[in-house]
């Protein structure tokens, strides 16, 4: 019998279904509970929250003072820079931009395990307004910040993680409007303030964007059905910001419209119809709900219409999270490559040079730019690996590249998209490739070193460059007909001291000078785990001392079947410093586990 | 058990529904991956009571059933819970629910207790719940190159401890 079908049959032959009764009811008693534990905590805050509330009215004036009284409008501006959120592999989700032509990304957030999504794009063009989840577990653990649009450390607009969903800015650049966690709010961003507009607090909500003179807000809302009370229908709204004139622009109680956005050069709201299994398509009509028109609907999963500041194209989210412009009145979408997630468009003020930050030329000179490996953009900074990844008896070259720049050159790693690309037919063009990974300095295919002695090899890419190299290992795993490039982690408990921490992805230190080495060399556990990798680093001390000591630290990791790196033997050791030319005992050696340690080839 | 993705609200009706459709299978689910019956009634009524709050502060979720295992698996991957609530149920024992026949464990579960917590949860997410790799991936919260990755790991370790021919497997993989 087949492992899938048996694994299918004999779970549900000895999983056993829980009995759902009483379980409402106790899910009530919990709930109960929990309110009662809330309201004593919050009688200890009474006198915090009346006081707050003196100010919090005085900024309730302050912000909704001329909400009748329309202001003077954004002045309009070219288009910029679209920023876009992107997971990217073994991280969080990071902050990007791109020209519309997909040329010039630049990274805005820094490297790490930190996730940024909806971002929005201040009314100069200067800065980024977007939600950060701190809390990790999905249940409200969000606040926002800015980030500068050239990139940079992000700042807290709002202290207290909580709910926080679809930042806009206003169109003076005083406010951001958001989904917060009873109604759609406004921050002002220089009290720190924020009061929730009145009436929607009683609706579900979200997607707030703001009318051009800044008295108005769109979002999507749901009330319920009259005729049918448990069914919600998602409509797109306006209010002013004083509560007044909530008005129903799609009145579609058989379809759903979300995602409203609102041009401040046209005065047109574009936003989505449908949602799931329902065709979908983007519209656009007039800020009082006439005139709408169908802009698109050729491509799935339509989300996150946003403006270009003239008012001539919009950018959107379709098939899995990739970012398309398309003509407002219409037509084909190109493709922003690379650029997926949730988008925004920046505003250029003055002049029509876009003010992004300038790719920095490669520290490889003579490095191709433009060569097609079938990734979907043009890459530079190709380097090769050749190896067993997939099976014994066939070849296939891994590439690791850099998404290519404007014409003036290969970006620097750090500043834009490297991938890992695998070519298993050996025609120069990839077939699998790894989501954005990160770099600095350097982004090369290192070394295929068998480490776990099954005679197909792992992959080792340089990632971190200088005097010591950071080294990632990947491994290449073929299921169900599909081969994939997966990042190695490293299993519990790992070696901290070694630089091995649980749950992140390998990570080898190589090089070194006369006091401070970093070595690695294969080990000799047995196959199928084994042969392993020994990592050494060390430091010879005393320093510049005719008597130094080597003080080793040597952590061995074998790579076993759940497709993690065990750390088996961790020991510490001295030995003497000499004169030995062939360097201390624990010296890298000219092969790695198989595999030389030379240099990559580099792709003409 | 597909994870379907529409935006809705949480109200009495949605819980009743989901308690009579989804969380029978989703309270065995939450049980094989982390080993503990009351730990996984524990996370899953924990997490569907947070979808309610959620909803009733005007959050809405796109699915309720992929958000609850999610929250749910991350809850029982908690050992300090895990613990709390198998001392509580310490007090159900006398209960006849409690005092079921002990079902005797059949291979796979027994294969399937050795392996590492993601290993089984992926297992157990696919071939249980009958996830594609998209829907695990996001409801664990990883890539779908690393879900591909350890369910190619743990099928080996399961054909190995269930004592299958290398060629069943790799007939099976080819499937």
């Amino acid at each position: 019998m087949a492992l899938d079908e048996r694994l299918r049959r004999e779970l549900e032959e000895s999983a056993r279904p829980a009995d759902p009764s009483g379980i409402y009811e106790q899910l009530i008693r919990r709930r109960e509970r929990r309110r009662l534990v809330r309201k004593l905590e919050a009688g200890a805050l009474v006198v915090v929250v009346v006081l707050g509330s003196i100010g919090g009215l005085y900024a309730l004036t302050k912000i909704f003072d001329g909400a009748n009284e329309p202001q003077i409008a954004t002045p309009s501006g070219a288009n910029g820079r679209i920023v876009f959120s992107i997971p990217l592999e073994g991280e969080g989700v990071a902050l990007m931009s791109v020209l519309p032509d997909g040329s010039g990304s630049h990274r805005l957030t820094r490297q790490g395990t930190a996730v940024y999504r909806s971002p929005d794009i201040s009314p100069d063009g200067s800065t980024v307004v977007a939600v950060q989840d701190i809390g990790g577990d999905g249940v409200g653990g969000d606040v926002l910040v800015t980030v500068p649009i050239d990139g940079g450390s992000p700042t807290r607009l709002t202290m207290e993680p909580g709910i926080v969903r679809d930042p806009a800015w206003s169109p003076d650049g005083e406010h951001v409007a958001f989904a917060g966690s009873s109604g759609i709010d406004v921050l002002d961003v220089v009290t720190g303030e924020t009061q929730v507009v009145p009436g929607t607090d009683n609706m579900l909500y979200g997607d707030p964007s703001w009318s051009p003179d800044g008295g108005t807000i769109t979002f999507e809302g749901a009330v319920p059905d009259p005729g049918n009370p448990s069914s919600f229908p998602w409509d797109i709204y306006s209010i002013q910001l004083n509560g007044s004139r909530l008005t129903n622009l799609t009145r579609t109680p058989n379809e759903g419209e979300t995602s409203p956005a609102w041009s401040w050069a046209s005065d047109r709201i574009a936003f989505i119809r449908g949602r799931g299994p329902v065709r979908q398509g983007m519209y656009s009509m007039a800020s009082d709900g006439t005139d709408e028109r169908l802009v698109f609907d050729a491509l799935p999963d339509l989300e996150h219409p946003a403006w270009s500041p003239e008012g001539t194209r919009i950018a959107f989210t379709a098939e899995s999270g990739q970012v398309y412009t398309v003509a407002a009145n219409g037509g084909e979408p190109d493709a922003v490559a690379g650029a997926t997630g949730q988008a925004a468009w920046q505003t250029l003020i003055r002049g029509p040079v876009p003010p992004g930050p300038e790719p920095t030329l490669s520290p490889y000179p003579g490095s191709p730019v433009g060569k097609d490996i079938g990734v979907g953009f043009l890459v530079c900074d190709v380097s090769s690996v050749g190896g067993h990844f997939v099976s014994l008896d066939a070849m296939a070259t891994a590439l690791v590249a850099t998404k290519a720049g404007d014409t003036s050159g290969c970006p620097a790693p750090e500043q834009a998209f490297n991938v890992i690309v695998l070519d298993v037919n050996e025609d120069g063009l990839g077939d699998t490739a790894t989501l954005p990974i990160e770099c600095t300095l350097e982004c090369r295919a290192f070394a295929t070193p068998d480490v776990d002695g099954d005679g197909t090899d792992e992959l080792l890419v340089i990632q971190d460059g200088g005097a010591v190299v950071g080294l990632r290992l990947y491994d290449v795993v073929h299921t169900d007909g599909t081969i994939s490039i997966v990042p190695v982690e490293i299993a519990d408990p790992g070696d901290s001291q070694g630089g091995f921490d649980p749950g992140k992805q390998a990570s080898f230190l190589l090089g070194g000078d006369a006091f401070e080495l970093y070595a690695m060399t294969c080990g000799d556990i047995p196959a199928p785990v084994g042969p392993g990798i020994v990592a050494t680093q060390a430091e010879a001390l005393p320093h510049d001392a005719p008597n130094a000591d080597w003080h080793a630290h040597e952590t061995t990791l074998v790579l076993q079947e759940d497709g993690r790196l065990h750390v088996v033997n961790v020991r510490d050791f001295t030995e003497p410093v000499t004169d030995d030319p062939s360097g201390p005992s624990f010296g890298s050696g000219e092969t790695l586990c198989g595999s030389n340690l030379g240099p990559a080839v580099p792709i003409p | 058990m597909r994870l379907r993705v529409e935006r809705m609200r949480v109200d009495e009706i949605a819980i009743r529904e989901f308690l009579h459709t989804t969380y029978p299978r989703l309270v065995a689910a939450v049980a094989l991956a982390c080993g503990s019956r009351p730990g996984a009634e524990d996370a899953v009524q924990e997490a569907l009571l947070r979808a309610w709050e959620r909803s009733e502060k005007g959050q809405e979720i796109d699915s309720l059933e992929a958000w609850v295992t999610t929250v749910a698996l991350n809850l029982s991957r908690s050992g300090l819970r895990r613990l709390r609530s198998e001392r509580r149920a310490r007090t159900r024992l006398a209960s006849p629910r409690s005092l079921e026949p002990d079902v005797e464990r059949l291979d796979v579960e027994r294969a399937l207790s050795t392996l590492p917590r993601r290993q089984r949860e992926v297992v157990v997410l696919r071939y249980y719940l009958q996830l594609d790799t998209r829907e695990v991936a996001s409801a664990l919260g990883i890539g779908e190159g690393t879900v591909k990755s350890t369910l190619f790991r743990a099928r080996a370790t399961l054909a190995s401890a269930l004592g299958m021919h290398e060629d069943e497997e790799a007939n099976d993989r080819g499937a």
